[in-house]
């Protein structure tokens, strides 16, 4: 699969870094069209959409983990965000069931949230005029070796969406996961202990 | 259509409804207060459960006229700040899966706590009767215990 079957930039216009990419399904990528996006707001929050339903079973926690794990994202500041209604390009092919969602997602969340970081560290390196190889990254944050530069993903995110597309970002090895492999809090909780919550069921029935 | 004028999370409502209207239609319907979930229809399950002055019941089964001048609170009027105490205990214990049925149980919860300060397993077994479909029970067990400590 060529890369740029599944990845774009898909918006900069005073919304930060905006990457779309396409999770895998059995309808296949050409035309591109994305199923899923990552956002770094300027404020420095990460918001992941994905056309995956939440019933329950976790998987919008566990999809957000993958990609903040290569993103090195703070991870009090990842959220999902709600599924639009119909934006254009949208994959209207949706589906959740079978196990399916982390295996068939597993490879892309990690790609996808690998390039954003490889385009925040770059923004960074540029605006120290510094290698990209000698910046690090941690909760969010870029940092600088050797000096005590350092810049947070949200003042990045802008002049990150005018990096080109990165095209082999290094993938972590798993020994050196922070999120993976460890507990964390649901992020959909929250929104279930104090009624904010649109549920599958009050979506589908007449129960809204 | 008989009016009704109801203190509900604080607030003094007027709402015009036949009078065998449940309490749980009042509210969703009326009142577009929709974090009170309509399951069973016939008080078995609890996901409709508020409280009643300070009392938990279930609305779906409560006509509007049986209401009185007793205050109703719902899961949307617990807290201000979704910091109930019960709130707080739910999210560190990650009690709910899909959600459908947490409002009722957080009720539930919230009014065996003001009658019990700290509940044992078998009053917790005895007073939470709302039926959960993902099977959380162990986790709101849990999250009773953790809440009661907060007192």
């Amino acid at each position: 699969m060529q890369r740029r079957a599944f990845l774009q930039v898909a918006g900069t216009v005073g919304a930060g870094l905006v990457i779309g990419f396409r999770l895998p399904d059995r309808h296949g990528v050409v035309p591109f069209t994305p199923n899923a996006w990552l956002r770094v707001d300027t404020n420095g929050t990460v918001t992941f959409t994905i056309d995956k339903s939440e019933m329950g079973e976790g998987n919008h926690t566990a999809l957000a983990m993958i990609l903040a794990e290569e993103l090195d994202a703070d991870w009090s500041k990842v959220k999902v965000g709600a599924v639009p209604d119909n934006p254009a390009g949208w994959s209207r092919r949706m589906s959740t069931g079978g196990s399916t969602s982390v295996r068939t997602s597993w490879d892309i969340l990690r790609k996808a949230g690998a390039t954003a970081r490889a385009m925040l560290v770059a923004a960074a390196a540029q605006t120290w005029g510094a290698e990209p190889a000698a910046c690090s990254t941690a909760n969010g944050v870029v940092s600088h070796t050797g000096t005590s530069h350092r810049l947070t993903y949200g003042e990045l995110a802008q002049k990150a969406a005018s990096i080109p597309l990165p095209e082999n970002p290094p993938l972590k090895d798993p020994k050196d996961f922070r999120l993976l492999g460890h507990r964390t809090h649901r992020l959909d909780t929250p929104s279930k202990v104090n009624a904010s919550q649109a549920s599958s069921a009050r979506r589908c029935s007449a129960a809204r | 259509m008989p009016a009704y004028s109801l203190l509900v999370n604080g607030r003094r409502r007027t709402v015009d409804a036949a009078a065998n209207t449940p309490l749980l239609w009042v509210l969703r319907d009326n009142l577009g207060l929709t974090g009170t979930k309509f399951g069973c229809g016939i008080a078995q399950c609890g996901a409709c459960t508020v409280h009643l002055g300070g009392d938990a019941v279930r609305s779906c089964v409560l006509p509007v006229s049986a209401v009185g001048t007793r205050p109703v609170t719902t899961i949307e009027g617990l807290s201000a700040t979704s910091t109930h105490r019960v709130q707080k205990a739910w999210i560190a214990e990650d009690v709910p899966q899909c959600g459908y049925c947490q409002s009722g149980q957080v009720m539930a919860a919230a009014a065996l706590l003001r009658r019990s300060t700290t509940p044992t397993d078998a009053e917790i077994d005895a007073a939470m009767t709302n039926i959960c479909r993902c099977g959380t029970y162990q986790r709101i067990r849990a999250a009773i215990h953790r809440a009661a400590k907060e007192a």
